[in-house]
């Protein structure tokens, strides 16, 4: 199966890298049957989502974001994690982002469509017709002159007619986006198209809707059965300081004295940091117009976004996700867009990435309509524990994210700590036999695969730390972080007490003499039936032997 | 069958050489049931280590515990040397024939005999299964 997450905005962006955070845990998104290497050869359900291919497309006229960069950082880390697995442990993502850059216009002159405002793109003269009676009509002239190469500012009514021509702009497969979105070449495909983005913001509340419109009529028009698309719309989860000074009121005008004066005075705040002179005039200017996400407009603009959803764009989507937080986390950096736009992630977040996976895995192609995840009553969402999380399901199981959690965590223990890699293989005896019949007595191999092993290890702890750890992201419990942190641990004064439950209860019971637990969710394994779980030798890769250990893991009964 | 192993040995002067005293009455007797006692001491011994061996193993709460080095099975088997040479003081302490007519270089054959038959013993045991991997 194929899947294509359309990240729509800022929002959207934190959402795609949340997802491949996920996807790198080992989130499954199918159920395949493996064959053990046990002598009785059984086959048995594994929990994967190795197989299935994602594509991540980017639209936000914000080249430079600092989002962006993350999620790239991310994928990249993401390959490197597959490099050192082979195929077998997750999904194939195409490490090309494709960045949809809704300003990047067809252009019948060099000169159409070059001027990133409002104006310049719905005013270039582009097949010498102008819409400029219109524009005066909708617009104020300060909407129409405002760069917009860094996002919409909170405006979606900018976006919306910038969108609408870029929607346009795909059915021509050479222009810029067409060539990106290739999708003439989707629509022989089983595809699920899932569009994320905020529904208080700029971007995204303009562009989910619009790009969700377009995808459905082709979909309609071509008779695209295979298609289905679903959408993610984020309510305000973070809160933005203000900026470093606030808009001018009443009539006051813009002036390039004011511009100066002001830039001497705030010039040295981390939002004018790294940009050039011309950039901190410019983004000066957006201040004193008020072109910036203003925190206290923001449940007003959530409203007004659903209320369109309702009247006009729901039945674009054959599912819909609504996620957001009763009190959004306070962010301490204000930025409008660029490269300081880099804000940590966020519980809602992944959340917003389960959502999408919930999406893809879903195996009932007749579910339609608004899915509204509810949360319990202790929920704390400014402390989220990982058994808050929404399950989903796959192949009909239901998968909770934190027995996910857990089961990557042992697996990372086990992997590390579990197997004897100091000693030669050739001294390894049964009760890892099926790895020590993988390396019959190769001890360069081993080698190699320790080395390997150890390196995609440290990226998943990585992975893991990024997604949940309260000093890397916001909304998440310091007790969740504590536990997984030990699993995550190479010091063994610290892992100590995990493998001392692992071991064995008795002379002649190989079961774990305690049950590893993390809040709710826990599993029960010693390392005695750790070391004999091993695909059969034709599926061997390092991936494919985490993923069958991860998925015994998973489907151990709870303890 | 054991009895014309014993005659080969007899003739082959193994006996003489096992006991100090070949003049004593009775030396033959003596050393035939010395050789009996190294026998039955080394295969007494390489039984025992082994189901040590073995509940050690079985007890062992992980895989790594489970693993054994050649170093570890070499050092293990070195310590059954020493019971071997315990056992076998003993009963050559325990008879006033061993100890007039083996001597105190007859113990010390019988010692070195039992370790070599100790050692085969133990290389047998680690021939097959998961501890073969264990040495060879």
């Amino acid at each position: 199966m194929k899947y294509i997450f359309i990240a729509v905005g800022g929002s959207g962006t934190k959402v795609a890298e949340s997802l491949v955070n996920l996807l790198a845990i080992g989130f499954p998104t199918r159920v395949s049957q493996s064959r053990t290497a046990d002598a009785r050869e059984e086959t048995m359900p594994e929990f994967t989502s190795h197989g299935d291919t994602l594509e991540i497309w980017r639209l936000d006229p914000d080249g430079s974001s600092g989002a962006a960069d993350a999620l790239q950082n991310c994928v990249d880390a993401y390959q490197k994690l597959q490099g050192h697995l082979g195929f077998g442990w997750s999904i194939e993502i195409d490490p090309e982002i494709r960045h949809l850059d809704p300003l990047r216009l067809p252009q019948a002159a060099a000169s159409d469509n070059r001027m990133n405002t409002l104006e310049g793109i719905l005013s270039s003269n582009y097949g010498k017709t102008t819409s400029d009676p219109f524009m005066r009509l909708f617009y104020e002239p300060k909407d129409l002159e405002v760069k917009i190469d860094r996002g919409f500012y909170q405006k979606p009514f900018i976006g919306a007619a910038i969108m609408a021509v870029y929607g346009e702009s795909l059915k021509n497969e050479k222009s810029d986006g067409g060539s990106k979105c290739r999708l003439n070449h989707h629509e022989s495909l089983d595809v699920r198209f899932l569009l994320c983005g905020s529904l208080h913001g700029g971007t995204g509340a303009c562009g989910v809707p619009i790009i969700g419109k377009y995808l459905k009529e082709r979909k309609k028009e071509k008779d695209l059965n295979k298609w289905r698309l679903g959408a993610c719309l984020l309510a305000p989860y973070n809160l933005p300081p203000q900026p470093p000074f606030g808009q001018l009121q009443g009539d006051e005008q813009v002036t390039n004295a004011l511009i100066m004066d002001r830039l001497r005075a705030y010039s040295n705040e981390k939002a004018f940091a790294g940009l050039a002179i011309e950039e901190q005039k410019e983004l000066t200017k957006q201040i004193l117009l008020g072109f910036y996400a203003n925190p206290e407009d923001m449940i007003a603009r959530t409203r007004q976004g659903l209320l369109y959803y309702q009247d006009h764009a729901s039945d674009s989507f054959d599912e819909l996700y609504i996620v957001g937080k009763p009190e959004p986390d306070e962010l301490t950096t204000w930025s409008n867009g660029g490269k300081s736009q880099n804000n940590p992630l966020n519980s809602a977040e992944t959340v917003a990435a389960l959502s999408a996976l919930d999406f893809f895995a879903s195996s009932d192609v007749d579910r339609k309509g608004y899915l509204i995840g509810t949360s319990t009553q202790t929920l704390d969402s400014h402390k989220m524990h990982l058994s808050d999380l929404p399950h989903y399901r796959v192949g009909g199981v239901p998968v909770d994210p934190e027995r996910a959690f857990l089961a990557t965590a042992i697996l990372y223990h086990s992997l590390l700590h579990q197997i004897p890699w100091g000693e030669k293989v050739r001294s390894w005896n049964n009760v890892i036999e099926g790895l020590k019949n993988y390396y019959h007595d190769d001890e360069d191999r081993k080698q190699t695969d320790a080395s390997h092993f150890r390196e995609a290890a440290a990226l998943i702890a990585n992975f893991i730390g990024a997604t949940v750890f309260p000093n890397r992201a916001l909304g998440w419990s310091e007790e969740d972080a504590t536990i997984l942190s030990k699993f995550l641990s190479n010091d063994e004064r610290v892992y100590r007490d995990i493998s001392r439950k692992m071991e064995k209860k008795g002379f002649l019971n190989n079961r774990a003499k305690e049950p590893l637990p993390l809040r709710e969710a826990s599993i029960e394994v010693s390392a005695m039936e750790f070391g004999k779980w091993c695909p059969s030798g034709d599926q061997f890769t390092r991936g494919a032997y985490l993923r069958h250990v991860w998925s015994k893991l998973f489907t151990k009964e709870q303890a | 069958m054991l009895a014309a192993t014993f005659l080969l040995l007899q003739e082959s002067g193994f006996f003489s050489w096992l006991v100090e005293d070949n003049e004593a009455s009775g030396w033959e007797e003596t050393a035939q049931s010395w050789l009996i006692a190294s026998i039955v001491i080394a295969v007494i011994c390489a039984g025992l280590m082994a189901a040590i061996k073995f509940v050690i193993k079985q007890r062992a709460p992980n895989i790594k515990r489970r693993v054994w080095s050649r170093l570890r099975t070499i050092i293990f088997i070195l310590v059954g040397f020493s019971g071997v040479l315990l056992a076998t003081f003993l009963v050559w302490y325990s008879s006033p024939d061993f100890v007039n007519i083996v001597g105190v270089a007859g113990l010390l054959k019988g010692i070195l005999f039992s370790w070599l038959l100790y050692t085969v013993g133990m290389l047998i045991w680690h021939s097959f299964g998961e501890w073969r991997r264990d040495i060879f």
